[in-house]
């Protein structure tokens, strides 16, 4: 009887361990929200020019910019509704790198534009809500570094 | 009872590392850069997804002066699954095109994606089998990445002959003559033709 009250007593810890485990970082990831929205009401070609702008004032480089559906149909073809622009900062690009390969996941950075009936909505994938899944200190600052300045880009391309 | 109680313990400890999800799904193996470039490629074709754009991360680093090894971002995409997303909720296109990493590590080329379940929920619930199918879908890529060497079948799309030589019968080959000089031309070749009438220069199509 005895031994079994132990093994009741092992059975409810190993509960309580397992319950961190399970739920903690999916609770921690959640807090963060995984995207960075916002809305305008410039045309799509106007958002694209002022959201370059934007990133280039925030001292990073344009890369390039794509239909959703690009080299999945023929050129001239594509959806328009959704644009990918892509752009980096090196200097930052190195240190993430360094401190965890495996950052490319969400490198170069991107925004989404999405067409919608009477806005655009400008997204990103908000960094901070990844860098708790790859546990890195390091990634951690830089990623709220990253998150500041996506904020930051959208702001100014928004208005 | 104390074994049933001994056996709950056990199974609630397996559980909780099952459900501790690993936020990459990763494959690696030993071979040099380029033709590990080469297999995923064709491991993302063969899964139907076309390839959209490598991104030499390494090449981008090397030119503003920093020391990088072999590091590209591979992007792909399926064109029927994009329309579905983009009809169903058109703020899940942030995830796509979907995407792996290559890099090096010694002697290993490594590649990995980030887990997609915890975009499950995130969106319009009607894209959630969308997500699993991503997620087994990079899966099995990663898998077929890592058997190596993997044997892709060619066949000729047209020999150079030289001028005045008659078109020759079906021509007799061999896979080793074939050579894929670009992945982002996935899908073609170049290599030569051999048939009795000799030898030339000719286009491979998967």
């Amino acid at each position: 009887m005895r031994n079994s009250k132990s093994l009741l007593w092992l059975f409810v810890f190993a509960i309580g361990l397992s319950l961190p485990t399970v739920g903690g970082g999916e609770e921690a990831v959640r807090q963060v929200s995984p995207l960075i929205t916002v809305t305008t009401t410039k045309s799509m070609p106007q958002a694209l020019a002022d959201l370059k702008d934007a990133i280039i004032n925030h001292n990073y480089v344009f890369i390039r910019q794509q239909d959703i559906d690009s080299r999945l149909t023929d050129t001239g073809t594509e959806n328009g509704q959704v644009k990918l622009v892509y752009f980096c900062k090196f200097s930052m690009l190195d240190q993430a790198l360094k401190a965890d390969r495996r950052v490319g996941v969400f490198l170069p950075c991107k925004i989404t534009l999405i067409q919608k009936a009477d806005h655009i909505e400008m997204i990103a994938i908000n960094p901070k809500a990844i860098s708790k899944q790859l546990n890195e200190e390091k990634l951690n600052k830089l990623c709220e570094r990253l998150t500041q300045d996506y904020s930051d880009i959208l702001e100014e391309a928004r208005l | 009872m104390k074994r049933f109680m001994a056996w709950l313990t056990l199974l609630c400890l397996i559980s909780a590392s099952a459900l501790a999800t690993d936020p990459f799904l990763t494959a690696s193996k030993l071979s040099d850069y380029r033709p590990a470039l080469n297999d995923l490629s064709i491991a993302i074709n063969n899964q139907g997804y076309t390839l959209v754009k490598i991104q030499p991360i390494d090449q981008g680093l090397r030119r503003k002066g920093y020391e990088a090894l072999d590091y590209k971002v591979v992007f792909f995409a399926n064109r029927d699954q994009v329309d579905k997303v983009l009809t169903a909720s058109p703020e899940a296109s942030v995830v796509l095109p979907l995407m792996i990493i290559l890099y090096r590590n010694g002697d290993s080329i490594v590649a990995s994606a980030p887990s997609l379940d915890r975009w499950k929920g995130v969106f319009n619930k009607t894209l959630d089998p969308m997500i699993d199918r991503w997620q087994r879908d990079i899966a099995e890529i990663l898998r077929e990445y890592e058997r190596q060497p993997l044997v892709t079948e060619y066949r000729v799309a047209s020999c150079d002959w030289k001028k005045g030589q008659s078109h020759p019968p079906v021509p007799q080959y061999s896979a080793a003559s074939v050579s894929v000089p670009d992945p982002i031309q996935a899908g073609y070749a170049t290599g030569s033709c051999t048939t009795s009438a000799g030898t030339d220069s000719a286009e491979w199509q998967r």
